[in-house]
């Protein structure tokens, strides 16, 4: 039986789900779920250790950039079904509310 | 008269939830409410976990000496000040009566080195980033929540699904 995840997770997850094939860093996961940093952090990385994200350090020359490199996550294959399987409910709600309204 | 002394009304309980609330709120990785200590060998880390600051200071809610491995997790059982008001809370719920409610143990979880390496430098960029876009606040305020004057003593606290099972389903 899948374990139940937590309101936060799933918001983490349908953050990621928007878009799939993109990779994302932990900030802007972090303004576009609504969460505080301690929370998606703590969630990203748990994510990470269940296989369901795959993350990789960003490759630029940090002092040419004037930046520290990103760290960016993206779903694995399993991650996009446990995401589509943990916010099928709410895309259904969503729907019964608003007919015309379908997720991208 | 002390909080605790107090006859458990409806307002104390009321009180006491919200004080459990911050608690579940603010007690994050890293919170400022968790104070770690180690020698310089990294042999052993103190766990001091902090009540709120308040005018008499700060009162230590638990204590515990740890000798860190990767991995391990590690319990703290909560002083009986926290304990009462969450058992009093406890019966106070729709539900079947509790005699008590087991001390939410904390359990913390310590990272390996290169783990908590590689948090600490990802959060370094988060906070990089913060700043670079001119949000301080937010930077000090994420800076708080985070274990970079330690990176390897990052520690993981499971203090709220604990406490929100031990609230839902007291017994």
């Amino acid at each position: 039986m899948p374990r139940k995840r937590s309101h936060e997770t799933r918001r983490v997850l349908r953050v990621l789900l928007d878009a799939p094939s993109e990779e994302v860093y932990g900030l802007q996961v972090t303004r576009a779920a609504g969460l505080t940093a301690g929370s998606a952090y703590a969630i990203l990385r748990r994510l990470r250790d269940e296989g369901l994200l795959a993350g990789r350090w960003e490759q630029i020359d940090a002092a040419a950039q004037g930046r520290p490199p990103r760290y960016f996550y993206r779903l694995t294959a399993e991650g996009r079904r446990v995401a589509q399987r943990e916010t099928a409910p709410e895309q259904s709600a969503l729907r019964s509310l608003m007919p015309g309204w379908a997720a991208r | 008269m002390r909080l605790r002394d107090k006859a458990p009304t409806r307002g104390y309980l009321r009180a006491q939830y919200r004080y459990a609330a911050q608690f579940r709120a603010e007690v994050s990785p890293s919170s400022d409410l968790l104070q770690t200590t180690s020698d310089s060998q990294g042999e052993w880390i103190r766990l001091d976990l902090l009540d709120e600051e308040t005018k008499r200071g700060r009162r230590r809610l638990a204590e515990r000496i740890v000798h860190p491995r990767a991995g391990d997790e590690v319990g703290l059982r909560l002083s009986r000040w926290l304990r009462t008001p969450l058992a009093q809370l406890g019966r106070g719920r729709r539900g079947p009566t509790s005699a008590s409610v087991d001390p939410p143990a904390l359990a913390l979880r310590l990272f390996s080195r290169e783990d908590a390496a590689h948090y600490a430098r990802e959060w370094g960029a988060h906070l990089w980033e913060l700043v670079a876009g001119g949000e301080h606040r937010q930077a000090r305020r994420d800076r708080r929540r985070m274990a970079l004057s330690a990176p390897w003593l990052a520690l993981q606290l499971r203090t709220r699904a604990l406490l929100r099972r031990r609230l839902r389903s007291p017994r």
